[in-house]
């Protein structure tokens, strides 16, 4: 962003969904900026609009209404493949089911964003286990998902989302699967990276442990910015 | 190469689903192959009969032999080829004898009784084969060089109540239309299967045909080769030699039952390949359906990451190839399991103008292996098709809340 314009940028955004004959209306017009390297908490109540509002920010859905731009490029009326160009190389993805790939190895997870990356394979490998050295696993590099721990998991899951070195990291309730101490080691890694690599982190959670480590929270509440 | 892996690791992970699979698509298979192994030898057993025991590898004879009505008057079908035709016809490469037939209407008569029959001169020694071939039940084959010996049918035999060894009484119009008969020995009883020709069939060497029609014609000139490959292209050359009033004919014009027997099996075939086909794609279509629903939390994971619609089709249809390929490679080892057992139990069959019973045999063609591998995993690829088309589709979101 050259000109001053906010990071991300979302203006009057409005989302609706059927639900069976119901018109559902999840977000009630959000307007909302974020800028670089921000390291957010969207915070909200099951049902709150929070979800809804990071998928429509990680390009997996598009707006019913509004517009939201991305590093100064508005992806609301992007094509399907323009969206998973979009995802594929300025977004990384956490989960709160973490989401790996269970027949794949550890570094074979971390290599699935760069199979589209014009490298050579020894070169996506060498990346790969930078990012899962990065992040402490090396040494678990060749273990299927089922045989790492949970936090192991999100870890592996973190070095996939950081990997092709995105600008910005959603993440739903990264920590809602982990124990406390798991918890609060995946913050410590997400803390890092925000403040050594300038990674723009946004973080869907109503879990007030997150809350208290990012460096702003924006609350949802019944699809609006609450005060 | 991660896709691959990620493809063949997908296609591993319900190993039973898999082998039901494989099973399939290699059952498949081997009923593509043994079914046109089958054919394919049959219609070389049909060949070779009716190449052997009829029509030689082609004929020639007058354009009016051809046209003219079995009611037309013999002498005006006959023809004398001259020596140096005959001479210059054997001389041509890849001939391997010529020699005249002569066939009449006429009675045989037994002490018993007489009977209308068809007699077929022909020359035993130039046409072993036929004479060879004809499956004798009773006495021997006709002697090369004899002359004054019969050998008739089963079914007219029976009518006759002759025994070998007997003489009969052959009469027939001679060529000017007064009626002659001779004398000729019953030396042997054939049978071809045919009830129609083995009820009112006999056979003479030629020159006793010829002297009972008084003429030195014949009807037709059999001319045999080395290799029935080269049928058409030595047809030419022959015809190239004769004069305009004879025509040569290879033995596929002749033998008319022949391509109904091959048009037959070709049906066959591809009714046995379409319904397998459509097994295998209904099969596959929905082992790929099962995984696609049991996969809905990663097809959403591997959207996010970036994969477009195209990707996920193209990493289901390659799952779909894999096991068309895997399939196709299990169904060759079953399909030359099969095919070698079959072969080696040697079961006996009648076949269409064949004089005896052959063992069925199951040629292992390369075509039948090559095809049924391309068209197994062409069906495993069209199989995944449309439920990975339907799977692209899928609201990303929708798919992400399926990972639990």
């Amino acid at each position: 962003m050259s000109n001053g314009e906010p990071f991300i940028r979302a203006v009057e955004v409005e989302k609706t969904y059927h639900l069976g004959e119901t018109l559902v209306t999840a977000l009630k017009g959000i307007t909302l900026s974020l800028e670089r390297s921000d390291f957010v908490a969207l915070a909200g109540s099951s049902g709150s609009g929070k979800t809804t509002l990071l998928n429509l920010i990680g390009c997996l859905d598009t707006p019913t209404k509004g517009e939201i731009s991305i590093g100064g490029r508005n992806v609301s009326h992007m094509t399907d493949d323009e969206l998973a160009e979009f995802r594929r190389t300025q977004l990384g993805f956490i989960f709160q089911t973490f989401n790996l790939l269970p027949v794949l190895s550890a570094v074979e997870n971390v290599e699935y964003p760069l199979l589209k990356i014009k490298m050579t394979a020894s070169e996506r490998r060498e990346r790969a286990l930078a990012a899962l050295k990065r992040v402490g696993l090396s040494h678990v590099a060749a273990h299927r998902p089922d045989q790492l721990s949970g936090g192991q998991r999100q870890r592996v899951a973190i070095a996939r989302a950081l990997v092709h070195e995105p600008e910005l990291i959603i993440a739903d309730e990264p920590t809602a699967n982990l124990d406390k101490t798991t918890a609060g080691e995946i913050l410590d890694l997400l803390a890092e990276l925000n403040r050594s690599m300038g990674l723009t982190l946004i973080i869907a959670t109503h879990d007030p442990l997150v809350m208290a480590r990012t460096r702003r929270t924006v609350h949802i509440s019944d699809g609006r910015i609450a005060p | 190469m991660i896709k691959l892996r990620l493809a063949f690791r997908n296609i591993m992970r319900n190993r039973r689903r898999t082998l039901l699979n494989l099973s399939m698509i290699a059952c498949g298979l081997t009923a593509i192959v043994i079914s046109r192994g089958l054919a394919h030898c049959l219609i070389i057993k049909v060949e070779e009969a009716a190449i052997n025991t009829q029509y030689g590898h082609l004929q020639f004879a007058s354009q009016k032999f051809w046209e003219g009505s079995p009611k037309d008057r013999l002498v005006t079908k006959l023809i004398e080829p001259e020596a140096s035709l005959i001479e210059k016809v054997k001389a041509v490469p890849g001939v391997k004898n010529v020699s005249g037939r002569l066939s009449f209407y006429g009675l045989i008569s037994s002490p018993d009784g007489s009977l209308s029959a068809r007699g077929i001169g022909f020359s035993p020694d130039q046409e072993k084969p036929m004479n060879e071939s004809l499956l004798i039940i009773d006495g021997r084959p006709l002697t090369p060089g004899s002359k004054f010996e019969v050998i008739v049918g089963s079914g007219l035999n029976q009518q006759l109540g002759a025994k070998v060894g007997d003489s009969l009484t052959l009469m027939g119009y001679t060529v000017d239309g007064s009626v002659n008969a001779i004398d000729s020995e019953l030396v042997g009883v054939f049978q071809t299967k045919v009830t129609e020709v083995d009820n009112s069939t006999f056979f003479i060497s030629l020159p006793t045909a010829q002297r009972l029609l008084t003429t030195d014609a014949v009807e037709r000139v059999v001319v045999r080769l080395d290799e029935t490959a080269k049928t058409n292209e030595i047809r030419n050359q022959i015809q190239a030699l004769l004069p305009e009033h004879l025509v040569a004919k290879t033995w596929t014009e002749l033998a008319t039952f022949y391509q109904q027997v091959v048009d037959y099996y070709k049906v066959q075939n591809l009714m046995v390949e379409v319904v397998i086909m459509l097994l295998v794609l209904l099969s596959i279509a929905n082992t790929v359906g099962m995984a696609i629903s049991e996969r809905t939390g990663e097809i959403g994971t591997v959207r996010a990451l970036g994969d477009t619609r195209r990707d996920l089709v193209f990493q289901f249809m390659m799952e779909g190839l894999i096991l068309g390929l895997m399939g196709g490679a299990l169904g060759c080892l079953l399909g030359l399991t099969v095919t070698t057992t079959i072969n080696s139990m040697q079961i006996m069959v009648q076949v269409p103008g064949a004089s005896a019973p052959v063992a069925i045999e199951i040629a292992p063609l390369f075509t039948s292996f090559r095809d049924g591998i391309l068209l197994t995993s062409a069906m495993a690829v069209v199989a995944s098709v449309v439920p990975a088309v339907r799977a692209s589709r899928m609201k990303i979101v929708e798919a992400l809340k399926r990972n639990i």
